[in-house]
């Protein structure tokens, strides 16, 4: 984990401990506080948590899943079995829409458009000329998105 | 080639038309249901044509297209606008041979917008 990380997890550790401590000061139970004698056992002089933790990172609503290589060719294969015409049993990463599958230009447009749909981005008729096998897209589809490798 | 771009773009224009149709009548049924017209519809007018070659038949499928996706953004209807009989012809009778003049005369006043349709 880098710096900032761990120094968020210590300022979170501390806020755990210091409404620990107040909440624990505060309890009263038939006029009579409930606290340890000793506080300074909720202070401990060392960090609760050590510094390379195992907490996996949370993933926030607002943000979109990462989105790497692998699952952009999950999502454009997913895509390409949803077509009627399309052979779920033959589709490999590099089966020729035209040629291997056996598709007609008009099939074509019509799961590109589907892969728009589900990424959220046009693709113009131009560029749309050379995605002709579910890699290429896969490729073109990272490239629009800034996927690193 | 012009042509075939021109094509495509009309292809996808009425698909994501199919795709945010709504119905004039607005209920969920006939809204399914002109939809899935609208597609269908595309998918097989669009394959019967495809295999023209002569530029000025491909031509006259494109302006009947673009003039179905006029008309059924103005009236809010999917379906083909119906024509009538051009005045002093009569309607076909079923297995009868139609005179030459009637065959004349329904060709010169028969839309284009109907052109895929007897």
């Amino acid at each position: 984990m880098g710096r900032r990380a761990t120094h968020r997890m210590e300022f979170l550790s501390k806020n755990i401990l210091q409404s620990q401590a107040r909440s624990a000061s505060s309890l009263f139970v038939m006029g009579n506080p409930v606290v340890s004698k000793d506080c300074r056992s909720l202070f401990p002089k060392k960090n609760l948590l050590p510094v390379e933790s195992n907490v996996q990172q949370v993933r926030s609503f607002a943000k979109a899943a990462q989105l790497t290589l692998e699952t952009i060719r999950e999502q454009v294969l997913g895509v390409c079995k949803q077509h009627e015409k399309v052979d779920a049993g033959r589709l490999t990463l590099n089966s020729h829409f035209l040629n291997d599958l056996g598709l007609d230009s008009l099939d074509h447009i019509e799961i590109i458009m589907a892969i728009e749909d589900e990424f959220g981005f046009e693709i113009p008729d131009v560029e749309s000329d050379r995605l002709l096998t579910p890699a290429d897209i896969a490729k073109y589809v990272g490239d629009k998105k800034n996927v690193g490798d | 080639m012009a042509q075939r771009m021109q094509v495509r773009g009309l292809y996808r224009r009425i698909l994501r038309l199919g795709q945010t149709w709504v119905s004039k009548s607005g209920d969920t049924a006939s809204t399914t249901a002109e939809k899935d017209y609208i597609k269908k519809e595309a998918q097989a007018l669009f394959r019967k044509n495809g295999d023209l070659t002569d530029s000025q038949a491909i031509a006259d499928c494109i302006r009947e297209a673009e003039a179905r996706i006029e008309i059924a953004l103005h009236y809010q209807i999917p379906y083909p606008r119906p024509v009538n009989v051009p005045p002093l012809s009569m309607a076909r009778r079923l297995g009868k041979e139609q005179g030459i003049v009637q065959e004349r005369m329904k060709k010169q006043s028969k839309p284009i917008y109907v052109k895929s349709f007897d």
